[in-house]
């Protein structure tokens, strides 16, 4: 027979367990997510690191802990300062302080390239998971605009995740190298070898997340799939589109940006390439503006008493000139003001190579 | 009889309070070590960050010539400059400062405030555009909190 005693200690015991375990187990949920955030954000400022030591070396690499924690990033190239937020859990911003085209994925490949104008150079880091650039030319003239595109992307020989290149035949996907898919330096090999022989017809395979389908068509108005890209005309300039919508551009990097963020929408419903072409063309005016800046004062600093007086004042001016046409922040929508800002750059470009040739300047 | 159960009954709520006090020590213990860590990586990011700007600004294009070799007329044009501009490029609160060491010493200065801060220095070259020299100096780089 129980006694009242007994029966006192079990219901004691079973009540004073249910509560203890109730607690530990809530203090253990939120101390792990705790944890997970922590390790959430130190991820993702390793990453930025990692990204910034590859601006600061040029030496590429590629990050892979992503994959150790389910993330759900988001690149806010219009926020000041850029940030990538993650959705998941409680992990502050991360700023971004240098030019990044940042694509997220699981296993990433970072790369550092540059634009050259000859007083200055946009460096900038792309941030790239697996991916493949799938081009459908139909127009036969234009492998010149397929090799500037193809030049800026990062070069993944000897690395994993790889950024591939090919072609695309109606529903046919074609690897140009041995039948594979060509890493950058091949496939710019083979676009110098061969050219090309003919137009291709539309692309209309089917494709995966991480293939980017790029067309280049006098006329894309038909064309619903990825990026399509009219011819530039003579002063450089074209347009590309991209889920709808019309994007101007005066530079290969105005193209690789549509391209590495493609259709993909972002919370708000904008497609992340429209995001990475208006951030490259927020942090290029950015950058630009302070170049000009400095070197035109500094040309003027140098100009009196100098053998290339004239030269420093003409280099100045074109100086002088590209801060004007960079005063509004959204030069790069409207076709004069791009025009004027290319042959500013171009003016520029050969006023400071005229500094170089007569020894007054160096090269940089 | 009663005496011996009220005993027993006091046992148990003092093992269950002592228990208690374990569990809420061990939980104090892990959150104030979490915090002291987030503390310290606080601390490792400011410096993270003054070295990475150090970095930044001995192969900016902005001021040297080559790299770690400064350029003293880009550094004079660019401290004219307001500190807005540059922190477009290399973000906010920072500050940097350049001394020319030699027989008169020269300094350019880029977003200095009477600030606390976290800082680094090292030595540097100095490149003097008009005379074809080069000169030693030192840069200090600091973040503000």
């Amino acid at each position: 027979m129980i006694s009242i005693y007994q029966v006192f200690k079990i219901i004691f015991g079973l009540i004073v367990s249910a509560v203890m375990l109730s607690f530990l187990v809530q203090y253990s949920g939120i101390y792990g997510g705790t944890q997970a955030d922590v390790n959430r954000g130190l991820i993702l400022k390793n990453f930025m690191k990692t990204a910034q030591d590859v601006y600061m070396t040029g030496n590429p690499t590629n990050f892979t802990d992503f994959s150790r924690l389910e993330f759900d990033l988001t690149f806010r190239g219009m926020s000041d300062p850029p940030v990538i937020k993650s959705n998941t859990g409680f992990v502050p911003d991360t700023p971004v302080r240098i030019p990044l085209f940042f694509y997220p994925g699981r296993k990433i490949f970072i790369d550092r390239n540059y634009l050259d104008y000859g007083f200055w150079k946009f460096y900038f880091v792309e941030a790239v998971p697996e991916m493949i650039v799938i081009f459908t030319p139909m127009v036969v003239s234009d492998d010149g605009l397929m090799e500037d595109i193809v030049r800026l992307f990062p070069s993944t020989t000897y690395f994993t995740p790889k950024v591939k290149f090919g072609f695309c035949y109606e529903d046919e996907l074609i690897g140009p190298c041995d039948t594979e898919f060509c890493e950058r330096d091949e496939f710019r090999n083979k676009l110098r070898e061969q050219g090309l022989l003919f137009s291709f017809p539309e692309c209309t395979a089917s494709l995966s997340e991480k293939y980017r389908p790029v067309t280049i068509s006098n006329s894309c108005s038909l064309i619903s799939q990825g990026i399509c890209i009219e011819p530039p005309n003579t002063d450089g300039i074209g347009y590309a589109y991209l889920s709808g919508s019309r994007y101007l551009y005066k530079d290969p990097i105005d193209l690789v940006a549509l391209i590495i963020g493609g259709e993909e929408e972002d919370m708000f419903g904008t497609p992340l390439g429209e995001t990475l072409y208006k951030y490259k063309n927020r942090v290029f005016r950015e950058r630009l503006l302070l170049a000009s800046k400095i070197f035109s004062r500094r040309a003027i600093l140098l100009s009196p008493g100098s053998e290339c007086e004239s030269d420093y004042t003409n280099f100045a001016s074109a100086l002088n000139s590209i801060q004007g046409t960079l005063s509004e922040s959204d030069y790069y929508t409207d076709p004069y003001s791009v025009r004027d800002l290319l042959d500013e750059l171009n003016q520029a470009e050969s006023h400071y190579d005229t500094l170089v040739g007569k020894g007054c300047e160096y090269i940089i | 009889m009663t005496r011996k159960a009220q005993h027993s009954i006091m046992e148990y709520i003092l093992l269950t309070f002592f228990i208690m006090v374990v569990i809420i020590a061990i939980i104090f213990f892990l959150t104030g070590w979490q915090i002291s860590q987030t503390q310290l990586e606080q601390e490792k990011t400011k410096m993270d960050r003054a070295f990475w700007l150090a970095k930044s600004f001995l192969s900016s294009q902005y001021f040297v010539k080559d790299n770690s070799m400064f350029d003293d007329a880009k550094l004079t044009a660019a401290s004219d400059l307001r500190c807005e501009e540059l922190e477009k490029v290399f973000g906010y609160e920072w500050f940097a400062e350049v001394t020319l060491l030699g027989d008169f010493t020269e300094t350019w200065s880029f977003c200095k405030r009477n600030k606390n801060y976290t800082a680094y220095t090292v030595p540097v070259n100095i490149y003097k555009v008009t005379e074809e020299k080069v000169y030693l100096g030192t840069l200090k780089v600091g973040v503000y909190y």
